[in-house]
């Protein structure tokens, strides 16, 4: 082992302005983790759960349908699958593992005391792994949808590029992608804040699974703690109330768009902001989770 | 010449029967959970329905109860104690013991795995049979105490305080809420188990288990929505499970079972439960080994 | 001189972790150079360094490592290097990716980052297994990893954790060489170890630990002299090894004057050092007797000496 003279080589760096040493240290975690997050074998559960429905379209499209319902209603099957499936189930679990792993995962790993020894503010971290999260979500989710949409459309030929070009079917589309980018950013910070506190946070995740689907039963002021209450209100198809739950909806006046989307970002940045205070109160202790 | 201080003895006192070895890491396994003063409550809280329905059944055949407490239930409580009122019963109780178990079954493997104590235990006189019998052991008696056991006894107050033979008439009843109980026992358990030995961290089977019978019920609906067809419904686990159950309890499925694609045979729900048992005791047989593989 | 700035000061630090104790009122004044941490399993050597690197914090008290607390970490990480106790890394990274990954983070440019990340693993002899998988290294590999990623970034302050573990002979002494080194550079290198022998001969200072209290701090001779109760044991080698034990029976500060066996030495016993270096002296000086010393040195001023008499088998396995 050689023993060249100590210099303080990493001094061009602290008179680098706060903003950009900030910007550059977000950029380097993002690298670090859009890495694991997207290549990781572990992950596969998420683009399991993301791709599931596309393969089950391709395959319907693939094999031909002997009951070819009409644009209409495949219109309306894939907003049930969108809500139903994707945003009630496939975007919350997916978040769930992608955000909890974020910090649980360096804990089972026993890596985050390298993060912490590193000479980055821990709020940084946490906004660096959030956003690492919400892009990985965004995107595996996102591209699964639009997979969806392809799919489902393409299958009309030209009658299908008329709906999606010159009908509703784009401005839906984007409507639908900007709706599951706001998802992620729901759940992930839910989910993010969710492993800072608890040891296992999937039951009480399981909670917040129902508080979401039954939120449209709540009383119309604690309906506006739900990310579904935003999140429904934006999606451009809407679907007819679960059979099940019909007689006990409490129906709640509208939000627009213009205040369900501050509202949904305000709520993720309340709990981020909790989760920044909770990770510079937070020690190392790597017991067996 | 060397001399040997022979000092060191081996033990040679009376050591537990090899049968029943596995019923120390039973003990163990109840001592760790019931540590946890949630996992107290909420066990606790279970036994609550089961509590107010004793009760229930006991004002049901008491006239001087019901007149004290201004309660009318009608003359025959046997309109109102019926093999749906058991079925819908051991179903709340069977929600109960999903929660026990997503919250119990995981860390039980899963801990040992983290801590590398599997390989400390499997260098013991325990077979991996029987250091499985060891963890499950400990789910059937906990989910026992809160599914068929306590419908059973309410089946038991029900005829005892009815009397003329309706236990007896009735005996397929009792036999229908004990096999659906195990039924369920032994899918949740194994599921549970094998989930924590494929994923070795308590957090991930957790999940696992709740997408399971959350997540797969959604793309069921997925399946059946996109290819017009009831047969997605079986990867729904809890409607698989009711369809089984209905047919025990000799009741109709319910109303919301049949889509607009009708309903699978109560033949392939069996199957399907099955199926998945073996496939969990496939997993836990290929994948509870002690060995460690560090990969480069 | 050395300014408080240039010190790693605990003040009244205590540690609890729920119930159990970590450490208790800590006050210590580390300066520059090689600083041991010495104490059996459990003693509070791990929570010390990591209450200097703010991986825990204080129940009470205050820690400042050059002036600055855990609190500024974009200050204070740039100046310290830990290499802490877990044989862990990110999952699925070379040795390379964990040096560079963490470099970046640091705010460097990826052609310092480079530059960097090649020259901690040279200095641990670690170039040709780079770029292979962390997950396949050796257990010594993993550690001179570990190593390479605490100096990468040319701390001012190296903390290691047990760094000789898992190490074969010829990469200890490397270490140890490396330790010393950086020490008389002006680092601080405090280093904990339950190798009493090969710290003793590198550390300019030493913390004695037992169940979480600070025991002895200072120069390992200071701490030595300080032990009362324990005589000093010196060895003389000299010409009449029974001549000089007959002279010094007639003293009542030696407690014991025990002949080598090989016959040239004497290995003595005193509660009083300087009357006994006074009265060699003498001897030495007196021409009648006709004594040739040889050489005199202290046999109980090491680490292993202080450590046994402060706190012996009692403090726990070594």
């Amino acid at each position: 082992m050689s023993v060249p003279a100590q210099k303080p080589v990493t001094q061009q760096a602290v008179n680098t302005r706060p903003v950009q040493l900030w910007v550059a240290q977000i950029l380097a975690i993002l690298r670090i983790e859009l890495k694991k997050n997207l290549m990781k074998k572990r992950n596969i559960w998420i683009y399991l759960l993301a791709f599931g429905p596309v393969v089950v379209i391709a395959l319907h499209v693939l094999l031909g349908s002997s009951d070819p319902g009409g644009l209409s209603e495949d219109t309306n099957i894939l907003a049930d699958i969108f809500q139903l499936f994707y945003l009630r189930l496939a975007i919350f679990f997916g978040c769930m593992i992608l955000f909890t792993w974020l910090y649980r995962g360096e804990v089972v790993e026993k890596s985050l005391h390298y993060y912490f020894l590193a000479p980055v503010r821990r709020e940084i971290l946490i906004i660096g792994k959030f956003l690492a999260g919400a892009i990985t979500a965004t995107f595996i989710f996102g591209l699964a949808f639009f997979c969806c949409f392809g799919l489902m459309y393409a299958h009309y030929g030209r009658a299908g590029m008329a709906f999606v070009f010159s009908g509703p079917g784009l401005g839906q589309l984007f409507a639908y992608l900007g709706v599951t980018a706001l998802a992620c950013l729901g759940y992930g910070s839910v989910f993010l804040a969710l492993s800072l506190i608890i040891k296992n946070p999937i039951l009480p995740g399981a909670a917040v699974l129902l508080w979401e689907t039954f939120h449209a039963v709540l009383p119309s002021l604690l309906q506006k703690f739900s990310v579904m209450f935003y999140l429904k209100q934006l999606c451009p198809v809407s679907l007819l109330p679960d059979d099940g739950l019909s007689l006990f909806i409490v129906i709640t006046e509208p939000v627009s768009p213009w205040l369900a989307v501050p509202g949904l970002l305000c709520l993720c940045a309340a709990i981020l902001i909790f989760a920044c205070f909770r990770i510079r109160r937070t020690e190392i202790s790597y017991l067996a989770d | 010449m060397a001399v040997y201080k022979r000092t060191y003895k081996a033990y040679r006192g009376a050591m537990t029967p090899g049968w029943s070895r596995f019923t120390v890491l039973s003990r163990y396994g109840f001592a760790t959970l019931f540590d946890s003063r949630m996992f107290t409550a909420f066990t606790v809280l279970s036994f609550v329905p089961f509590l107010v329905c004793l009760v229930f059944v006991y004002v049901l055949h008491s006239a001087t109860a019901q007149q004290v407490l201004h309660a009318q239930f009608g003359r025959d409580p046997n309109s109102i104690m019926t093999n749906y009122w058991f079925l819908s019963f051991l179903g709340v109780q069977a929600w109960m013991s999903f929660i026990l178990t997503a919250w119990a079954a995981p860390g039980m493997v899963s801990k040992d795995f983290a801590n590398s104590s599997v390989q400390l235990y499997l260098s013991r006189p325990l077979s991996r049979a029987e250091y499985l019998l060891g963890k499950v052991s400990v789910l059937v008696v906990l989910l026992s105490f809160t599914t068929w056991i306590p419908t059973l006894v309410l089946f038991l107050l029900h005829a005892s305080l009815q009397g003329h033979g309706w236990g007896w008439d009735n005996l397929w009843l009792a036999f229908a809420i004990i096999v659906s109980g195990l039924m369920w026992i032994a899918l949740i358990s194994l599921l549970a188990m094998a989930l924590s030995v494929l994923v070795k961290w308590r957090i991930a089977a957790t999940a696992l288990l709740l997408a399971i019978f959350f997540l797969l019920p959604g793309f069921s609906f997925v399946i059946e929505a996109i290819l017009r067809t009831a047969w997605g419904s079986l990867l729904n686990l809890p409607y698989v499970v009711t369809l089984a159950w209905a047919q025990m309890f000799r009741v109709s499925a319910p109303q919301h079972f049949r889509g607009r694609f009708g309903m699978v045979p109560t033949w392939s729900a069996w199957v399907t439960v099955i199926t998945v048992c073996v496939l969990c005791v496939w997993l836990l047989h290929s994948k509870l080994k002690a060995r460690e593989v560090e990969r480069g | 001189m050395i300014s408080p700035n240039n010190q790693i000061v605990f003040e009244n630090v205590s540690k609890f972790y729920g119930e159990i104790l970590g450490v208790n009122r800590v006050n210590l004044s580390l300066p520059p150079g090689v600083t041991s941490l010495v104490g059996p399993n459990g003693s509070g050597k791990t929570t010390l360094m990591n209450l200097m690197t703010g991986l825990v914090q204080p129940t009470q008290g205050k820690v400042s490592v050059l002036g600055l607390t855990p609190d500024q970490p974009e200050e204070l990480f740039r100046y310290i290097g830990y290499c802490a106790q877990f044989d862990s890394f990110p999952k699925g990274v070379t040795g390379y990716e964990f040096i560079n990954s963490f470099l970046r983070l640091r705010g460097l440019s990826s052609q310092d980052a480079n530059r960097l990340t090649w020259e901690a693993i040279e200095r641990v002899g670690m170039t040709e297994a780079a770029r292979r998988k962390v997950a396949g290294y050796s257990k010594g590999m993993r550690q001179r990893m570990r190593l390479a990623q605490a100096l990468a970034h040319h701390p001012t302050v190296l903390v290691l954790d047990e760094p000789l573990n898992g190490l074969d002979p010829m990469a200890r002494s490397e270490s140890i060489a490396l330790f010393e080194a950086l020490g008389k550079q002006g680092m601080h290198v405090i280093v904990s170890s339950h190798v009493l022998h090969e710290v003793d001969k590198i550390s300019d200072q030493v913390v004695l630990m037992s169940f979480g209290y600070v025991v002895a701090e200072g120069q390992i001779s200071g701490v030595r002299s300080e032990v009362k109760e324990h005589p000093m044991q010196i060895l003389v080698r000299c010409s009449r090894p029974s001549m000089l034990a007959s002279r010094l029976f007639a003293q009542d500060h030696v407690v014991e004057a025990k002949l080598h066996t090989d016959g040239a030495g004497l290995l003595v016993r005193t509660h009083d050092a300087d009357s006994f270096y006074k009265l060699l002296s003498q001897i030495v000086q007196d021409k009648e007797d006709d004594f040739k010393l040889e050489a005199v040195a202290p046999a109980d001023d090491d680490v292993n000496s202080v450590y046994q008499y402060l706190i012996g088998s009692g403090g726990g396995t070594v």
